[in-house]
């Protein structure tokens, strides 16, 4: 038995039977570092003494909660007191939040140990992790290739065992894609499900934190501590939070499956169409109902994402100005040149463009022709999925039109990057909740994710689908 | 037809607080003018009659239970608020001065 390659599940009957304690549970994650970093390149910091300090403490502890001693990476655009935050950007430089994002405390609170911080790209924004002011993380299963983004390091630690779960955030598909390309299972839960509080706001109608796990059973034991209402976030759900391992073990048999057939094709390569298919033959004979349903405004999620969300970003990040925290420019003279100056030396490329274009569709004479149609475009998204539930129980659609790509070769044409995020993008337009479970290997060997879609906070009905998924394909994970 | 020019990215760039670095400039000005392109697509759709979504706060706030009680509660210290800042005095955060010739605002 390897430590680092056990589950969730695992870990907790592992360390509630004494076989293991919660320090051998993080020293193999901390081995595993050691033995895998210095090539993939996920984290951005690890405390090697206060993890063990902190192990030691759970080992002495009788209590026993449901993420007792589980090791867990955080994305690093969530806020730990007293540890430095990036959000791998230059602006943010040395700066220590003075608090903790509630999703984090929730899951320390559970027993849980912060292995250390990982990479993305700076402010979420990005498709491969590239987009890092520290350098871009490389895929565990090909390190000549990207583990998707912006949640890369989330979902690289997760896959080589560097940690049982991870914590990422998805505003366009952030944690589904570097899922699918990493070979986990990640999830973006129903807006409002978990709490934002603590994490460095991109697109604050389209942000949701969720987790990255090896097996969708971790996934919902996870959810089942993450979820629910928070007071520091006004727009958290209170709706009641279910037993999301309850419907796991029920099967498909039954299910009505949607497809979007004529959305899907369009943009998908051999490999991930091969595999689809496949996959669907496996649920019919599973007893499962596969149903053709349309989105017939889904095409136009792309354009849509790209104005409300760098419309959102650009105030969002008007707070990064040399002024309370962070980096400040040392060639300002006057206030205005610490605006100025502060932001073009800490912002990176990508990062002045989403700005840029989020100023352009917002500047006078331009919000009715790009912002306003752009909301209105994301009212004829909600209803076309709103059509589609009427006649199926989850939506299915590959996570990602392609395996992972290679580093660099899509880093300087945006849009050839934003196409990534073509299956992802509309659930987040709509808030609904989405996982992205491995189904199968392209010829070279690299893992591809199905992304399963469900009604608002009907998560329960998702993961149901996502575990039937998981049955079928026998997807093995990178072995560690 | 090109919308984003020269004139239009040094307008953004004073709107937005952000110079960009020289060797940025042109690369920025043709990315973005692409990009500007491709949600032009937009323009084509029948959105007659549509209600805007302003945000997802509706659906999960819809009963308006998320209404707190208008009590004062206390925050963050000044002091703690203060230790992040770039240049501070022991109760404010420093800031060069706001008037003069270069100052553009």
């Amino acid at each position: 038995m390897k430590v680092a390659s056990l589950s969730i599940a695992e870990l907790r009957r592992c360390i509630a039977a004494r076989e293991l304690t919660p320090l051998d549970a993080c020293d193999a994650a901390l081995a595993q570092i050691d033995a895998r970093d210095g090539d993939v390149r996920a984290f951005l910091n690890v405390d090697r003494d206060a993890v063990r300090d902190r192990a030691r403490q759970l080992g002495a502890s009788k209590a026993q909660n449901a993420l007792h001693g589980v090791p867990v990476a955080i994305k690093d655009n969530m806020c730990i007191a007293g540890t430095k935050t990036t959000c791998a950007s230059k602006i943010l430089g040395g700066y220590q939040p003075p608090y903790t994002a509630t999703a984090v405390q929730r899951l320390v609170d559970a027993g849980a140990v912060v292995i250390g911080k990982t990479n993305l790209d700076e402010f979420a924004m990005g498709s491969s992790t590239e987009n890092s002011a520290f350098g871009p993380t490389r895929n565990p299963w090909d390190i000549a290739r990207a583990p998707g983004g912006s949640s890369g390091g989330s979902a690289a630690a997760v896959a080589a065992g560097m940690s049982a779960l991870a914590l990422g955030s998805d505003t366009g598909g952030s944690i589904r894609q570097p899922a699918s390309f990493c070979g986990v299972v990640g999830m973006k839960p129903t807006y409002g499900r978990v709490s934002r509080y603590g994490l460095v706001a991109f697109a604050s109608s389209l942000d949701q934190i969720g987790p990255f796990t090896r097996s969708v059973e971790d996934m919902a034991l996870v959810l089942n501590v993450l979820c629910g209402h928070d007071p520091h976030d006004a727009t958290s759900a209170s709706a009641p939070v279910p037993d999301f391992t309850g419907e796991l073990g029920s099967g498909v048999k039954g299910m009505r499956i949607g497809v979007p057939f004529a959305f899907l094709g369009e943009h998908v390569d051999a490999s991930v169409r091969a595999s689809f298919e496949t996959l669907l033959e496996s649920l019919k004979r599973e007893g499962a109902v596969i149903t053709a349903v349309t989105l017939p405004h889904a095409n136009h999620g792309l354009a849509a994402y790209y104005i409300i969300a760098n419309a959102e970003a650009s105030a969002n990040l008007a707070r990064f100005d040399g002024i309370r925290y962070g980096h400040r420019s040392s060639r300002a003279q006057t206030l205005h040149d610490v605006y100025r100056l502060t932001r073009e030396e800490g912002f990176g490329a990508e990062v002045k463009r989403r700005v840029l274009l989020g100023t352009y569709v917002l500047s006078a004479g331009y919000y009715d022709a790009y912002y306003r149609r752009a909301q209105q475009v994301r009212t004829l998204i909600i209803r076309d999925f709103a059509t589609a539930f009427a006649t199926c129980d989850a939506v299915l659609l590959p996570t990602a039109p392609t395996p992972a790509f290679k580093l660099g070769e899509k880093i300087d044409d945006p849009i050839l990057m934003y196409l990534n995020d073509i299956f992802t993008i509309p659930v987040n337009l709509a808030g609904l909740p989405a996982v992205s479970v491995p189904c199968g290997t392209s010829p070279e060997g690299l893992p591809i994710g199905a992304q399963l879609i469900g009604r608002a906070f009907d998560e329960v009905t998702v993961l149901r689908a996502a575990a039937g998924v998981e049955r079928v394909s026998e997807f093995r994970g990178l072995a560690v | 037809m090109s919308k984003i020019n020269r004139d239009v990215i040094a307008h953004l760039e004073q709107l937005a607080r952000i110079d960009l670095a020289p060797d940025e400039v042109e690369v920025i000005t043709a990315q973005l003018d692409r990009i500007v392109a491709m949600v032009e697509s937009l323009q084509k759709v029948d959105v007659s009659g549509v209600e805007p979504t302003l945000g997802m706060s509706h659906e999960v706030a819809a009963e308006g239970e998320h209404v707190r009680d208008d009590v004062v509660v206390p925050g963050l210290e000044r002091a703690t608020v203060l230790e992040q800042a770039p240049d501070a005095t022991r109760e404010f955060f420093r800031v060069p001065r706001v008037l003069g010739k270069d100052d553009e605002s």
